[in-house]
């Protein structure tokens, strides 16, 4: 076949002739399917065009794979076993580690506070069953986390914070008031708070809807990069128009740039 | 470990059993470094970009998603990888393909005939342009579904099958031009 014999030949529907390649790799619907053999009946061009694209499917087949260097499964290894040891604790992890230390400390002053408050009124709680024991716990904390979050020292409010994650059910107004918090409280330390406690009610598509809006609004490059792991680790697609205008942005942080260029690789 | 599925597997490492995602890398790499080497990546840097993804895969196993297609993922973090590197060594589409490709061919293949066929192949895909030889590579080489291809490159069924054409389309051009002459 010589060039000169195909350029004869000439396809007129362009729209069908787009779909060749995908007939081939029986990716077409069924109905497309039916047109492009109706039109491969009539159309010698697209009938010699497909034996071509074939052809090269064929050759690309029967083409083989290079080898990758040998030793690159060794250096895998390699630094898999130096993963799995655990040496430097990155950022986050230093942050989590420091803010579950602070967090035991208040547990322990809480669970000394909340039995005081439970073995009072004795006749009637031994009476209640469990569940509404708990609930009591529950409305306590939310009404101790409401009094204390309005609290001028950051300390009261971070202990606040901590009552709202021991809060089983939280109500509306419980997460609304950590969102509060993690948008527009002073200390950096307490907002980290409010976001680690709100990771808790994540389950609630509107607790990470929110958490994806306040990375927008955060500053501090410690808060974004906590932030951004994460909604990573949740899935949040919302998050994806942010992390592009980070990566983008060049008053972003160099670190919270990287953390938002390799988070955008892993969202599918 | 035959038996167990890569999402099995990729499940297990999410889980903390980290060591496992040796046996991912020894199914996938081999695809994956051609992945690389077939779009325009030299043959070093193609090592080192496949070690990038399997180290991405470590770092965010705790993203993946149960029962999601584990090649379809490995692929869009390796075509963004991939996108990154070119971007910063600032080269512009028309790579050229690693001399390892024709270089290999000539080591490797003792037919002359078959050797003549794939130097021609290779020479077409160098003549089109980087995203073009991805979508191929993905189709082709990794024979991975229109859908899956659709999803790593962030674009339609519908797109995918035109845009597919016109890439072999290109490639058949170069081809068969060479081989007539
Ligand atoms: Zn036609």
């Amino acid at each position: 076949m010589t060039t000169q014999k195909i350029n004869t030949m000439k396809c007129n529907n362009t729209q069908i002739n787009a779909l060749l390649t995908a007939y081939l790799d029986k990716a077409l619907t069924p109905e497309e399917t039916i047109m492009v053999e109706a039109h491969l009946n009539n159309c010698s061009a697209c009938l010699h065009e497909l034996q071509e694209i074939r052809n090269i499917q064929q050759q690309i087949e029967q083409t083989p794979l290079i080898e990758p260097p040998e030793d690159a499964e060794k250096r895998f290894r390699q630094m898999l076993e130096k993963q799995s040891k655990p040496k430097k604790r990155s950022i986050t992890i230093t942050v989590d580690f420091s803010w579950k230390k602070i967090a035991a400390a208040i547990i322990i002053f809480l669970a000394g506070a909340a039995t005081a408050l439970l073995i009072q009124p004795n006749t009637e709680t031994s009476r209640s069953s469990l569940a509404s024991l708990e609930n009591q716990v529950s409305q306590m904390r939310q009404v101790l986390m409401a009094a204390l979050i309005k609290n001028d020292s950051p300390s009261d409010r971070l202990k606040a914070v901590q009552y709202a994650e021991q809060i089983s059910k939280p109500s509306p107004e419980v997460t609304n008031i950590l969102l509060e918090t993690l948008n527009h409280d002073p200390s950096v330390n307490v907002r980290l708070a409010a976001a680690n406690a709100l990771q808790e009610f994540a389950i609630h598509k509107e607790v990470r809807t929110a958490l994806a809006e306040s990375l927008q609004q955060q500053s501090d490059p410690m808060l974004q990069i906590v932030l951004i792991k994460m909604l990573v680790q949740l899935h949040e697609q919302s998050v994806v128009p942010t992390l592009q205008q980070f990566s983008h942005d060049e008053e972003t942080h160099e670190m919270v740039k990287k953390e938002a260029e390799e988070a955008l690789t892993v969202l599918l | 470990m035959d038996w167990l599925s890569d999402e099995d597997i990729m499940q297990e490492v999410k889980q903390g059993n980290t060591d496992l995602l040796a046996l991912l890398f020894h199914r996938h790499h081999k695809h994956l470094f051609n992945f690389f080497l077939q779009t325009g990546v030299e043959y070093h840097h193609s090592e080192d970009l496949m070690q990038q993804v399997f180290y991405r895969i470590l770092k965010y196993r705790n993203s993946y998603r149960e029962h999601a297609d584990f090649r379809k993922w490995m692929f869009t973090i390796a075509r963004n990888i991939m996108r990154k590197h070119f971007e910063t060594r600032k080269r512009h589409q028309e790579q050229d393909l690693p001399d390892i490709l024709l270089n290999f061919i000539e080591n490797q293949i003792n037919n002359s005939d078959e050797e003549e066929k794939i130097k021609i192949l290779y020479t077409a895909l160098e003549n089109i342009p980087a995203q073009d030889r991805e979508l191929i590579n993905l189709s082709r080489f990794q024979g991975m579904k229109y859908e899956d291809i659709a999803e790593i490159t962030g674009t339609t069924v519908g797109a995918i099958k035109v845009k597919m054409h016109r890439a072999i389309k290109k490639l058949r051009d170069h081809y068969f031009q060479k081989a007539d002459q």
